[in-house]
């Protein structure tokens, strides 16, 4: 328990535009890793709160990046994370759909990869091609 | 989706006297998200409307924008850009409005003269060739265009390698090119931010972003899910001093910056790279409205217009990032319904007068702003009603509040809070406060944002 450290830090919540100004008092181990998210404050909403524990733990954000487009009307196809996926695996995700080309005609919502790295969250179409 | 056969044998023949003309009540000028709104609210009055856009598809610049952020406030969750786009072009595509896509607007005119009928021509250049839109009302959405290397006059050799962050976002996401790699970033604008994020998933290493500002001009929460996240420093109160290379960029200088935002002898220092994107500001892309005979507000490089959204010009209206640059796609979506059912109620009033501007004689009040507001919006109000006012602070402040004045009377004051210049503000302003300016005898509503001293 003496070996904790207790660090305060500021960063904004990125869940809706009000981007409160969030001060977190965090536990750390002597790894550095997370031990106890201590408070919350300067959130005007209970989003704040869990979005703060998530960010301390796993920040998760939506990848969002472009696939080629075989036969379409568009060279390239946006594409998105259906949900947000662990910060960290944004490198290895690209490195996945780097190598991806879809058919045209596409459907915004439709699956260009189905349960990307084993998240459970798939990859779909942002925008019709025809 | 109407499917227009715009051949015109006596268009073929050359002669502008037979140039093929179609009657709409609302012509919107842009497709991009601005237009789309105005157009599907213009609709839903029951005007007879038609879209003209310079691009193959419809959506302008969300086309391009990738990234999530839109769709908070209008759709109560978190869209990319194209998604956001693709709900409006699927509502526009299932109702009646007219499409003329890859079509280039090249003038309009306007006939104050006709009592009814056709107020507004807009004269386009289509694939199949040239033709004539009538209209009463005429809606300008034609959005912005970024500030150029040249308007902020960087010094230095003129290489291959200098984009704006917008182009370099066109090469990327639509285009399937690769500006450069290995990218410096100047300006930390919201377009900026974004693309040091997608230059580095695309392998792209961006070597730092330069902000000449002492803060940073982009919304925090692009400050941190782009920069923060990928450890990519801001450099704030630091310029881009020359730009180096021969045919290629090859490195750029950057300086510190003093409080008067001069570059500091003795700060200079080289950095390599191959690329240089500039996020400097947008500017209102008001070609067209200037030639319309539309009058512009220095401050915004938009039009003037009253509580409606009327220009100058009765009949042509305007809205979106061609009225003043916005920061939400969505807070364009609000302003351009406003728009387009205003111009739907003008162009099916009855006679002269009828629609936006009549319904407060005797109501004649200009908005100017003051203080560290760098504008008010609208900048004429011409009806005692509840009035939509926007603005924006030049400088970011912990403490100030906004304070209507009319002559030397405070109408209101309101709560001291911040404020930043990255956020276009908002402000209700009721119709009693309008209406006491009136009986004051003013004919200007001062708008204030005076910063409060700390105590």
């Amino acid at each position: 328990m003496s070996t904790n450290a207790i660090e305060t830090l500021q960063f904004n919540c990125t869940t809706c535009p009000s981007e409160c100004l969030l001060t977190v008092e965090v536990e750390h181990d002597a790894n550095g890793t997370v031990v106890e998210v201590r408070s919350v404050t300067g959130n005007n909403c209970p989003r704040g709160d869990t979005f703060a524990h998530q960010e301390l733990t796993c920040p998760m954000r939506v990848l969002t990046t472009t696939v080629a487009v075989s036969g379409g009307d568009e060279a390239l196809l946006p594409v998105r994370t259906a949900e947000a996926i662990p910060l960290e695996l944004h490198a290895q995700a690209m490195d996945l759909i780097r190598g991806v080309v879809v058919e045209a005609p596409i459907r915004m919502g439709d699956i260009v990869l189905k349960n990307l790295l084993n998240t459970n969250i798939d990859l779909i179409a942002s925008m019709d091609i025809e | 989706m109407a499917t227009l056969d715009m051949r015109d044998e006596r268009a073929e023949a050359g002669a502008v006297a037979s140039v093929s003309t179609q009657a709409f009540d609302v012509a919107v000028i842009g497709g991009g998200p601005a237009g789309m709104a105005a157009a599907l609210s213009a609709h839903k009055a029951g005007a007879r409307v038609a879209i003209v856009e310079r691009e193959q598809h419809l959506g302008g610049i969300l086309r391009q924008c990738i990234h999530p952020g839109f769709g908070l406030s209008h759709f109560k969750q978190e869209l990319t850009g194209p998604e956001y786009a693709q709900r409006f072009i699927d509502q526009v595509r299932a109702i009646d409005i007219a499409l003329f896509l890859n079509s280039m607007v090249l003038g309009i005119d306007s006939d104050e003269s006709t009592e009814d009928a056709a107020a507004h021509t807009v004269t386009l250049m289509s694939p199949t060739g040239m033709l004539q839109l009538t209209g009463r009302a005429v809606v300008l959405a034609m959005g912005c265009r970024e500030r150029t290397r040249s308007e902020i006059k960087i010094p230095g050799s003129r290489p291959a390698g200098v984009f704006t962050a917008g182009l370099a976002q066109r090469y990327i996401n639509i285009e399937n090119l690769k500006p450069g790699s290995r990218a410096v970033i100047l300006g930390s604008g919201d377009i900026g931010l974004i693309m040091a994020r997608r230059c580095t998933l695309e392998g792209i290493s961006v070597e730092g972003v330069y902000e000449l500002m002492p803060y940073a001009n982009g919304l925090r929460r692009n400050v941190k899910n782009c920069l923060d996240d990928f450890g990519i420093p801001l450099h704030l109160s630091t310029t881009v001093t020359r730009v180096i290379g021969h045919d290629r960029v090859e490195a750029v200088e950057v300086s510190q910056v003093d409080e008067r935002l001069a570059p500091i002898p003795g700060t200079e220092r080289i950095v390599p790279c191959d690329t240089l994107l500039l996020s400097v500001g947008l500017i209102p892309e008001n070609e067209l409205s200037v030639a319309a005979g539309v009058e512009l507000d220095p401050r915004t490089r938009g039009a003037v217009v009253d509580q409606s959204l009327q220009t100058g010009v009765p009949g042509i209206f305007a809205c979106g990032n061609v009225l003043h640059v916005h920061d939400l796609a969505d807070n364009v979506t609000t302003e351009s319904e406003r728009a387009g059912a205003a111009a739907a109620a003008y162009a099916l009033g009855d006679g002269a007068g009828a629609g936006a501007g009549s319904a407060g004689a005797g109501c004649e009040l200009t908005v100017s702003p003051a203080g560290i507001a760098g504008y008010a919006l609208p900048g004429r109000i011409t009806a005692v009603a509840l009035t939509k006012l926007n603005f924006r602070v030049r400088r970011p402040v912990d403490a100030a509040r906004v304070r209507i004045l009319a002559g030397d009377e405070e109408l209101f004051a309101g709560k001291v809070r911040p404020f930043k210049p990255s956020v276009m503000e908002s402000f209700p302003l009721p119709a009693k406060v309008i209406q006491r300016a009136l009986d004051l005898g003013a004919s200007e509503i001062v708008l204030s944002v005076d910063p409060i001293e700390e105590a």
